[in-house]
């Protein structure tokens, strides 16, 4: 019988291994976390075995050149269920494409931590609860949309301080109080912002309750000298399969 | 064999039937309407807008952006550098969430619709520069609500630029260097007189008859204006034929009496 003061290694041994994970890999283990959460009534998640050595032979997910998964391109899928706190752990992860499916529940703060995220699409879902504040961290996000959803709430201030930030939709919802116009919300019209009952700000026509009417501009700081104009045109929006047929691979 | 009865009937079955083929010729959408009467009206020898064709696929269509990953509506036209020329394109109010214009270096000829920010209600960016546009900046820049960048530098536009552009709420950009635009610059432009906007030399450069704050230049006047010194050259040129019919006929009738 094996005295008692040998089994003290043994957790020391598992949290070592904590990196590689129980299915041997973090970001596989985060993405098959989102799986158990998902009704697939489409089957597109078939080939989403936690027993791979990692997820970028999955079909739906793209890696970068360090098997770190970049893209998660799910948009129609025909998928319910909730979104996860665990894919808060794709570090890498720059394209989050989950639009036009039948998602519910609320977006995890966790989202945040996405700081390599160029486009987060969940518009077209039944998802609700408010928008966080930690998508403000988001500081390479250049597309957020988010429209015809239930979301509540105030849009975060936050969101303004994202520099990159060209494309806006949150329209379509259920959004209240006052639309912010500063930072990057000088880019954004009353198309981002309509079908949303509760808004109200100089940008979709509705004074919000106890301001005072619109005021002037605020006073315009120098401008810096005009950079040489190089013509280029916006980046795309991400080019995605319309169908839920598996990428071939 | 067809009675003559059912005549009317028939008229009225093919109207409907050419009005309806007539109304899809013309564009399914607001939205391939404002394009395709861009297409029409403008001169493409690059064929650069061939692949302006398949209404069901606008959002594919080269220089066409739009806004909900290739669901119409149409929010960008960045046209840049296509070798397009014609007069500024119509239709655009067609292109209801049309948020940025881009088209730069083309060979546009103006003038700029006065009506811009009634046309284009949502225009965030306009990029115009380097083209031909001719005639005055529009006073009506100012009622564009969400207008930040408007890039006109390097074109033929004249006259004044109207105090009431720097009004535009969201204007953080404005470059209309290399023109021929002339006078004062407005000081809603420069941050004196309380105005609320203050722009760099740089946007203003290169108009030789354009001054004040913030350039340094003397004010110059500008000569008589191009009509009246193509009105002289044209009186001058019949005057020249008139005198030079005078003189030949004077040779012609000195050399018969000899």
């Amino acid at each position: 019988m094996p005295p008692h003061h040998v089994a003290w290694w043994r957790p020391l041994f598992l949290i070592a291994l904590m990196p590689i994970g129980v299915f041997g890999n973090l970001e596989g283990d985060a993405l098959f976390a989102f799986r158990q959460s998902l009704i697939d009534s489409s089957n597109v998640l078939q080939s989403w075995d936690s027993t791979l050595v990692n997820p970028c032979t999955w079909f739906h997910v793209t890696c970068n050149a360090e098997n770190s998964v970049v893209r998660v391109d799910l948009g129609n899928a025909g998928l319910s269920g909730t979104l996860v706190p665990q894919l808060g752990l794709l570090s890498n992860l720059q394209y989050l494409e989950l639009y036009s499916n039948d998602l519910s529940g609320v977006i995890p703060v966790e989202l945040g931590n996405l700081t390599a995220l160029v486009s987060l699409d969940l518009y077209q879902n039944n998802l609700n609860g408010t928008i966080p504040d930690s998508l403000g961290q988001l500081s390479n996000l250049q597309f957020l949309r988010l429209n015809d959803n239930s979301f509540t709430g105030n849009i975060p201030v936050s969101l303004t301080t994202i520099t990159g930030l060209q494309e806006l939709d949150l329209s379509y919802n259920d959004l209240f109080g006052e639309v912010p116009t500063n930072g990057s919300f000088s880019l954004f019209t009353s198309i981002s912002f309509v079908g949303n009952k509760g808004l109200c700000g100089a940008v979709v026509g509705k004074q919000c309750p106890g301001q005072p009417p619109f005021s002037p501009p605020p006073p315009h700081t120098a401008t810096p000298p005009l950079p040489p104009h190089t013509a280029t045109p916006p980046l795309p929006p991400p080019s995605l399969p319309p169908d839920t047929t598996p990428s071939p691979y | 064999m067809v009675s003559f009865r059912r005549l009317p009937g028939i008229l009225a079955f093919l109207v409907t039937l050419v009005a309806v083929h007539l109304q899809c010729a013309s564009g399914q959408s607001p939205d391939s309407r404002c394009l395709l009467s861009l297409k029409a009206n403008v001169s493409d020898p690059y064929g650069k807008l061939s692949s302006w064709t398949d209404e069901t696929r606008i959002c594919y269509w080269d220089g066409v952006w739009c806004f909900k990953n290739f669901d119409i509506p149409v929010y960008q036209l960045v046209l840049a550098n296509f070798g397009l020329s014609g007069s500024w394109p119509t239709g655009l109010s067609q292109c209801t969430s049309l948020q940025t214009l881009d088209l730069s270096f083309n060979a546009f000829t103006g003038p700029i619709p006065t009506s811009i920010c009634d046309d284009i209600p949502n225009l965030v960016t306009l990029d115009a520069q380097h083209n031909k546009l001719g005639g005055l900046i529009p006073a009506g820049f100012g009622s564009c609500k969400y207008l930040n960048d408007i890039y006109l530098n390097d074109n033929q536009l004249e006259g004044e630029i109207p105090a009431e552009v720097a009004l535009a709420p969201r204007l953080t950009h404005f470059a209309v260097a290399n023109n021929d635009l002339s006078g004062v610059i407005p000081s809603t432009f420069n941050g004196q007189d309380g105005g609320t906007r203050h722009f760099n030399v740089s946007s203003f450069v290169g108009n030789t008859y354009l001054c004040g704050a913030p350039l340094t230049n003397a004010c110059k006047s500008k000569p008589p204006s191009d009509e009246n010194s193509n009105l002289g050259a044209i009186i001058g040129g019949i005057v020249c034929i008139v005198l030079g019919i005078l003189v030949l006929s004077g040779i012609l009738f000195w050399l018969c009496i000899r």
